[in-house]
């Protein structure tokens, strides 16, 4: 009895052990399977994603608001830094600007350039008496409207020197600028700025043509070539008479409103300066230590406006990071409310038979679906911005690939940062413990 | 041949968080033939859902030796072991378990796409499980727009997927009345009859008494097991009538 026992058992262990490896190979999956896996783990990751569209959305609008605000308060710093390099490069050489100075009406100060001080002789005694100037522009401007045919546009008439171009580093690019004899006579001839000269005669040519400024009749001799600026000075947008024709016929003045004059060297500049200011105090005879006048150094004036512009830069670039903060904060929110139920599902999957990795495949695949999505929306969203932008400011956006991939990059790291990290945790628990998460 | 499915030894299992050590499990010894329909029974906090869960693979024993069709569970990789839950283990939770927002087709499709014998053909044989559960008119439905009694079948349905041999079930009936119970029941008797072993825990003695056998646990050990001498046909109990429509 006790035999037979022994030689069943024997049997039995046998038996197991051939069924025990028979079975256990039954577990192994092909090796095509790897693949195969991978594209089921697609297949759960975009079913996962239609099945909780307000999460992906949520989330997807996290990582585009990021996105699309690094991008376009990068491109506004950027493009702004460009505008303010390429004005630098535009400026006239070795230009001092004397302006009018503040009129003080009783304790209110008006501003500078309303009082009515510079007289055309003072332009004329800087250009005589002071050693290192070497050329100089009296200038009056106003707005006032030009017509040709049945355009018509409004933009500021300037009365200028015959100077003018070499001091402002201006080149004509047809035609011809004015005479000293045209501005002696108050000849009603015009010189347009390229912006000006396209926006009224499209692409016509307007040599010899007439247009009509402020009601009065001016022969076009001349348009300057496309300088590139930004703001309301822009050169490009402008027409250019003689100062005396503006003085006398079109606005009236017995002043003008600007001096601008070219230093015979950089290196002269503080020189050229000093004199001017003595002369002028001396022709005004001055008493007490304040100057009717003012004047500056455009280079000095544009140096503290880039290093303005570099400030703004800084502040927008902030603002920026706050976005991605905010949108990346956003996405983390969804995420870990999602948590206890992602871990579950987790559980679930693993319990009916999910490995690791199928778990890890589907989240990866989701993360990076939804941040690269994301990204693509962000970074469209931001040229749109971008250009919204630019075109109602007038701001020039530049847009750097940097910049895009700086942006891309954060909505990847965010995006599987927080939607992958808890799944990984969670695919490392056993099932039991992910079902019972919470 | 070899009539042994579940084979279990000395099992046991112990919690500890910090300083806390729970015996949930002690010395359990159990083997469960092909073809049977058991029920576990025994007070709250006895050990049976623990049990189920180490027998169902989604929990490791802190002792003692589990085999399953021959198989030590121990010895098995994690990916085995993915692969033992997927094709050789149907599990039925007591809160279904399903996943949210999905629907009731793809529920019961989704343990498909994890077997590699499984891939081909799932559609049509989650679309059948449905129908096996009476819910066939119900596979657009998602988990929240149907009752305890239908989820719970879903969730049966998505056990029978990839065709066990071994259904185990950890109250099902808990969450649900009598009449649907009664139901449950039925479908379980069913599986039973095609030749599939379940292993339920019940609270019910009503329940218990439609197997064939009931195990007690109390305090993480067996204190009895006994055939039942004349198992409740549930069948019977419904009048046929829904019945016809599950078999
Ligand atoms: N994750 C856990 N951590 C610590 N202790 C646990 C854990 N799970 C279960 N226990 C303990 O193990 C013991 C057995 O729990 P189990 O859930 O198996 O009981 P049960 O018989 O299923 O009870 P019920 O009928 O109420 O479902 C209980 O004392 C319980 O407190
Ligand atoms: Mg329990």
């Amino acid at each position: 009895m006790s035999a037979t026992t022994s030689t069943a058992r024997t049997d039995n262990a046998l038996k197991t052990t051939t069924q025990d490896s028979a079975n256990r190979s039954a577990l192994q999956p092909p090796a095509v399977w790897d693949l195969v896996a991978i594209g089921v783990s697609v297949m759960m990751a975009m079913r996962g994603v239609n099945a909780n569209k307000l999460r992906a959305f949520l989330t997807t609008l996290g990582i585009v608001i990021g996105v699309g605000a690094v991008i376009v308060a990068i491109g506004i710093g950027e493009g702004s830094k460009q505008a303010v390099a390429a004005s630098l490069k535009n400026l006239g050489t070795n230009t001092l600007t004397v302006m009018p100075g503040q009129q003080k009406n009783g304790a209110i100060s008006m501003g500078f350039g309303t009082k009515s001080t510079l007289k055309l002789t003072d332009a004329e005694a800087i250009l005589k008496r002071c050693k290192d100037v070497l050329n100089v522009s009296p200038q009056v401007s106003q707005g006032a409207q030009v017509k040709a045919g049945d355009k018509n546009d409004n933009v500021t008439v300037n009365g200028v020197g015959v100077n003018y171009p070499t001091i402002e580093n201006h080149i004509v690019e047809h035609g011809r600028f004015f005479t000293e004899d045209e501005n002696r006579k108050r000849r009603r001839v015009a010189v347009l700025g390229a912006t000006t000269a396209s926006d009224i005669f499209g692409g016509a040519d307007p040599i010899n043509r007439t247009i009509r400024v402020a009601g009065q009749s001016f022969q076009v001799i001349g348009v300057l070539k496309k300088k590139g600026g930004v703001g309301p000075r822009n050169p490009d947008t402008g027409v250019y008479v003689p100062l005396m024709t503006a003085m006398k016929r079109l606005f009236g003045l017995e002043y003008v409103q600007t001096i601008t004059c070219q230093a015979r060297t950089s290196a002269v500049m503080d020189d050229a300066q000093n004199e001017i200011t003595a002369l002028l105090r001396q022709r005004h005879r001055l008493l007490t230590s304040t100057n009717d006048f003012i004047l500056f150094n455009q280079a000095d004036l544009m140096e503290a406006q880039s290093q303005q512009q570099g400030t703004f830069t800084t502040l927008i670039t902030c603002l920026a990071i706050v976005s991605l903060g905010v949108g990346g904060i956003g996405i983390m929110n969804i995420m870990l409310v999602s948590v206890t139920e992602r871990t579950r599902e987790i559980g679930v999957r693993k319990a009916i038979g999910a490995r690791r990795r199928d778990v890890l495949a589907q989240f990866v695949v989701e993360a990076l679906f939804l941040s690269s999505l994301g990204g693509i929306l962000g970074v469209a969203g931001g040229y749109a911005g971008a250009a919204i932008v630019a075109k109602t400011n007038g701001w020039s956006v530049s847009i750097a690939p940097g910049t895009v991939i700086l942006a891309f990059g954060f909505s990847a790291v965010v995006g599987v940062f927080f939607g992958f990290y808890p799944a990984f945790k969670a695919s490392r628990l056993r099932p039991i413990e992910a079902l019972r998460y919470e | 041949m070899n009539n042994e499915l579940i084979r279990v030894r000395g099992l046991g299992k112990t919690y500890s968080s910090g300083t806390n050590r729970v015996v949930a499990l002690q010395d359990v010894d159990l083997t469960v033939n092909h073809g049977d329909l058991v029920a576990i029974m025994g007070p709250s906090g006895s050990g049976k859902s623990t049990f189920m869960n180490v027998i169902g693979c989604l929990d490791t024993p802190s002792e003692g030796s589990y085999q399953l069709d021959g198989l030590e569970v121990s010895d098995l990789t994690d990916d085995e072991l993915a692969m033992l839950r997927c094709t050789r283990i149907g599990f039925v939770f007591q809160n279904f378990n399903l996943i949210p927002r999905t629907s009731a087709l793809a529920n019961i499709e989704m343990p498909r796409f994890y077997n590699f014998r499984g891939l081909k053909g799932r559609l049509q044989a989650a679309r059948r499980r449905l129908e096996e559960v009476g819910l066939g008119d119900r596979s657009h439905h998602t988990p929240s727009e149907m009752s305890g009694g239908q989820q719970q079948r879903v969730a049966i349905a998505r056990a029978l997927v990839n065709d066990p041999a071994l259904i185990l079930a950890d109250e099902p009936t808990g969450a649900l009345d009598s009449r649907t119970s009664e139901e449950i029941m039925a479908i379980f008797q069913q599986l039973n009859r095609d030749g599939r072993t379940v292993v339920l825990v019940t609270h019910e003695p009503d329940v218990a008494e439609h197997c064939r056998r009931i195990v007690r646990f109390k305090d993480g050990h067996i204190v009895s097991d006994e055939p039942v001498k004349q198992p409740i046909d549930a069948r019977e109990v419904l009048g046929g009538a829904r019945v016809a429509q599950i078999a």
